[in-house]
């Protein structure tokens, strides 16, 4: 069983491409090293540098390189200009990059041609894309309008409009560069001290290999030809373009989950991207999938296609803008289509959300509205009848037409937290008033009257506490008790007229034996009521037997069920955590419900087969362990058993090989 | 002032230097510009100290440093530092392990431990190695020996105040998520150093309202994160409702370092619809007031 998960880690590994992806479930985008802030740092001298670096100033810095500084450097005495952000492009016979570390190195007649025309040429060059800056060592000819100076070494610090020469004219000596302003070198000025270190690479893995760099700073990179690191060889690609912009918006994915998945960003800019994805899963095995993103510093919008080489397919749209300060949209559009190729589908359903929030003084307003579409062709022409009933389906029954367009739209206003006095307790209010409709379907028969329209408004409160300590470590070494308390409630009224009451209490407390372990337990109960007055046996009438609309199921309800429910749910955790490399966490919950839970049918969920349950299994048993097998490799393996159950769900394993940094 | 030989060194040097004009105005980038003649600026440099031992004397004492080299090349051995130093005509190219004969070059990346003449600061044995040497000597007792046709002079652009030193330091990333957070969910660190991959670093849970993990970071690192629950359809907002913007952490020289979060809420987070277990086939959950999942 090992050897599966080891092999089926090793494929995703692969997949992976080792790089760029963030849409993997199997794995986490290259570990990279934070962003060192990209001063001019460290100066050699012993006087101006007490720091570790200037103790040893002939050592390379440790992986990763050490950036230090005094000091930030004052403001470039020239405004921000387009030079430190231009394109430049470097080649050379051979330039590898470290996905690790984000870091470009090249060999073997290397030329930087930077955006104002300079060519730089040395033996040795490395950039470091999160940092901004690059250096070329050996034999450097720096060469602009004609002209050319020789020298040992050239660095250059974008961010800051700074680069420093080593010239060699009769003697070294060091030059500096203001602002692009080559005609003007500051004889003899002393350098950050770190500014012809050379990172040390040495055990890192190589992403890729290409000749040609073109590099946009700060955004992207993109590589020609390129030969990518998969694990096992280096398969050669035309291009492959890199994006690591600290944009987060970037990472905003549209596509459901896989077990694996590796993307390759082939095409973007500096607010674009778009991506081919080969991903697993147990439905549709290895297929292809497709996805877009448009980004500025307050939108976005992401556009996939997943799978596009299976007939079922699904098509997200996601719409993010701030449109103001204190204002923001949002929306998504899912449409799923059975088609084959990109012909016309056979069948079509899709749901859209569009969500408007507004900031106002300590509260909240937002706008939410979902609609579904469950047929968005036409009716055909095709029927047969289910239970003397006629149906319509296109093709086959298993595309059934489906006429119905649910909606509902809600106006929600949510308080801030406010603290009770000066005691560890906090409450939030809110309000919420809205309307949901379907003109085909009923959205409830009452009394023989079909109700195609609801309105509702709610009111809720919920009370918090902080950790409140029950029992303090008389030792002073925090091995405290802790209780931590939520209560929430919330009534909501309906046009129809019956109303709903929930009412959720929950208490934790915490045990710390010791920094590295702790032990929690938490009990929370759920009631919920729903009221209809003279009318409740008419709402509820205690059949055993309830028919879902929306699945078409027929389920065996808990008999007696009158409209009022309870969830009753005991966990424990036990965290240990020994040190930074192992983690050990298990979680227990008992679920003790009225109604019963009733196992559902097995069904897709998301990316496989799983049960699709009515009510919360009763027992439920989480175990993982997390292991750091080096700097960026991490191994996860979790377990989840279910008991008592349906009889046919007792564990499920996930082995998780991550890369994390 | 400079003698007049010396002059005219500068004026050459000035003469064939590189030399590009800045950028215009409008953020595009500046074509390089005509040979600039920056003699001005040659001239008014103070006469070059060509090292501090401009009259060598040999006096046999051997000063040992390690470093990377930079480049080799004009009778000069460049390191790291940015420092360049004289090698000596008769210097020994010999294997860093061995003290023997060695197959390295003396050329950029490779490390080297030089010995230094102290009379006349020249290098004149190099011992070479693939490896990073072990540090020796002092950076200050060779600075000295370096070669530079300019006088050193301060730069403005590292001032004074606190300075990073690249050390390592321990980061604790506690925060506190909201009380409905449910209980089995794991909540993870997304860093732009990781892609924003939302499950970038997995946190570990310390009570029912706390998160905590470590990193260690060098000093002078500027680390952007956001907290999630997996994705970036569950990841935290403001308490006003809207996007958060990315949290910003700048390690500073410090031997520890804490970061202390709130989260008030999660982008899925739906207060009108307490977490009361799934869908339980009744009529207030999940139909009709909480419309069905999409089929």
């Amino acid at each position: 069983m090992q050897f599966r998960f080891i092999i089926a880690a090793a494929a995703a590994f692969a997949l992976s491409f080792g790089g760029t992806q963030r849409a993997s479930l199997a794995f986490d985008p290259p570990a990279a090293p934070p962003s060192v802030t990209p001063a001019p740092l460290e100066a050699p001298s012993p006087a101006a540098s007490p720091g570790p670096a200037a103790s040893s100033p002939f050592a390379s810095p440790a992986s990763p390189a050490p950036t230090s500084a005094n000091v930030t450097p004052s403001a470039p005495p020239t405004p921000p200009t387009g030079r430190r952000l231009a394109d430049f492009k470097v080649t050379a016979d051979r330039i590898a990059f470290y996905s690790n570390r984000y870091i470009m190195e090249a060999d073997g007649h290397v030329v930087v041609a930077l955006g104002d025309g300079t060519h730089i040429a040395g033996n040795t060059f490395f950039y470091d894309l999160r940092l901004n800056r690059f250096v070329i060592a050996g034999a450097v000819r720096v060469t602009a309008a004609l002209t050319e100076v020789k020298g040992a070494a050239f660095a250059e610090y974008f961010d800051f409009d700074r680069a420093y020469f080593l010239p060699i004219l009769s003697q070294p000596d060091r030059w500096t560069f203001v602002a692009g302003d080559y005609a003007h070198p500051r004889f003899g000025r002393l350098e950050p001290g770190d500014t012809f270190f050379l990172p040390d690479l040495s055990g890192e893995r190589v992403f890729l290999y290409a000749k040609n760099a073109l590099v946009d700073p700060k955004q992207s990179v993109r590589f020609t030809p390129a030969r990518i690191n998969f694990g096992l060889t280096f398969v050669p690609f035309p291009t492959y373009f890199l994006n690591f912009s600290a944009n987060p918006l970037f990472a905003q994915n549209a596509l459901t989950g896989a077990y694996a998945d590796g993307p390759l960003d082939f095409a973007g800019g500096e607010h674009s991207l778009a991506t081919a994805h080969v991903r697993y899963d147990s439905i549709d095995h290895a297929f292809g999938a497709f996805e877009l993103h448009e980004v500025s510093d307050n939108s976005y919008i992401v556009v996939s296609a997943n799978p596009i080489t299976r007939p079922l397919k699904q098509y997200n749209l996601l719409t993010f803008d701030r449109i103001t300060p204190g204002v923001q949209i949002q929306s998504q559009i899912q449409e799923t289509a059975f088609q084959s190729g990109f012909s016309r589908p056979l069948s079509a359903t899709a749901y859209a959300n569009v969500q408007l929030t507004a900031s106002l003084a300590h509260s909240y307003l937002r706008l939410n509205d979902n609609s579904y579409f469950d047929s968005l062709l036409a009716r055909p022409s095709t029927f047969g009848y289910d239970n003397g009933e006629q149906v319509y389906y296109y093709d086959d029954p298993t595309h059934p037409w489906i006429p119905d367009h649910p909606s509902n739209i809600q106006l929600t206003w949510s308080g801030f937290r406010h603290q009770i006095n000066q005691l560890p307790i906090y409450f939030q209010l809110r309000s919420e008033a809205g309307v949901d409709t379907d003109t085909i379907t009923p959205l409830q028969q009452l009394g023989g009257v079909n109700y195609y329209k609801e309105y509702d408004k709610a009111l809720g409160i919920d009370i918090t506490t902080k950790n409140i300590t029950l029992r303090a470590d008389p030792s002073g070494r925090h091995r405290d008790i802790y209780f931590t308390a939520l209560f929430d409630r919330q009534r909501e009224w309906f046009s129809l007229p019956h109303h709903i009451d929930t009412q959720v209490a929950t208490g934790s407390i915490t045990k710390v034996f010791d920094p590295q372990v702790i032990v929690l337990a938490s009990y929370s109960n759920t009631n919920t009521g729903d009221f209809y007055g003279a009318q409740q046996s008419s709402a509820y009438p205690g059949s055993a037997l309830y028919f879902n609309p929306f699945t078409g199921q027929t389920l065996q309800v808990s008999p007696g069920f009158r409209g009022f429910g309870t969830v009753r749910s005991f966990a424990q955790s036990l965290v240990f955590v020994p040190s930074e490399a192992i983690a050990f966490t298990t979680n227990m919950r008992e679920n003790d419900d009225f109604p019963r839970p009733i196992p559902g049918t097995l069904q897709i969920i998301g990316d496989g087969l799983g049960y699709l349950n009515y009510g919360v299994t009763p027992y439920e048993l989480d175990l993982d362990v997390r292991f750091r097998i080096s700097r960026v490799f991490l191994l996860d393996v979790s377990r989840s058993n279910y008991f008592g159950f349906g009889g046919n769900q007792r564990w499920s394993q996930q082995f998780n090989f991550q890369v994390e940094k | 002032m400079r003698n007049g030989p010396q002059r005219w060194i500068y004026v050459l040097v000035a003469a064939v230097a590189v030399f590009v004009g800045s950028n215009g105005s409008n953020g595009l980038p500046a074509r390089a510009a005509s040979i600039p003649t920056p003699v001005d600026s040659a001239v008014m440099q103070t006469p070059p100290p060509l090292s501090a031992t401009a009259t060598p004397s040999p006096s046999g004492t051997l000063v040992k440093f390690a470093g990377q080299i930079l480049d080799y090349r004009g009778g000069y051995c460049f390191f790291t530092t940015g420092d360049a130093y004289r090698i000596a005509p008769d210097v020994r190219i010999v294997d860093a392990a061995t003290g023997g004969p060695t197959k390295l070059l003396p050329q950029t990346r490779v490390y080297a431990r030089a010995g230094f003449d102290s009379g006349t600061g020249a290098i004149v044995e190099l011992a070479l190695s693939g490896k990073k040497l072990p540090d020796e000597a002092s950076y200050q007792s060779v600075k000295k020996f370096a070669v530079a046709m300019s006088t050193e002079v301060p730069n403005p652009d590292l001032g004074t105040g606190e300075g990073f030193n690249g050390k390592p330091v321990p980061v604790i990333f506690v925060v506190e998520v909201p009380p409905k957070t449910p209980f089995g969910d794991q909540i993870y660190l997304a860093t732009d150093a990781s892609g924003w991959s939302a499950t970038a670093i997995r946190m570990d849970r310390i009570d029912a309202l706390h998160y905590k993990v470590t990193r260690t970071y060098p000093s002078g690192t500027r680390l952007l994160y956001r907290y999630t629950r997996g994705s970036w359809q569950s990841a935290d907002v403001d308490q006003n409702g809207l996007a958060m913007h990315s949290r910003l952490l700048l390690v500073r020289n410090t031997d520890i370092q804490s970061r202390n979060d709130v989260v008030y809420s999660w982008q899925d987070e739906n207060r009108f619809s307490p977490d009361n277990g799934s869908a339980l086939p009744t009529p207030f959950n999940p139909v009709p007031f909480n419309l069905p999942p999409h089929r």
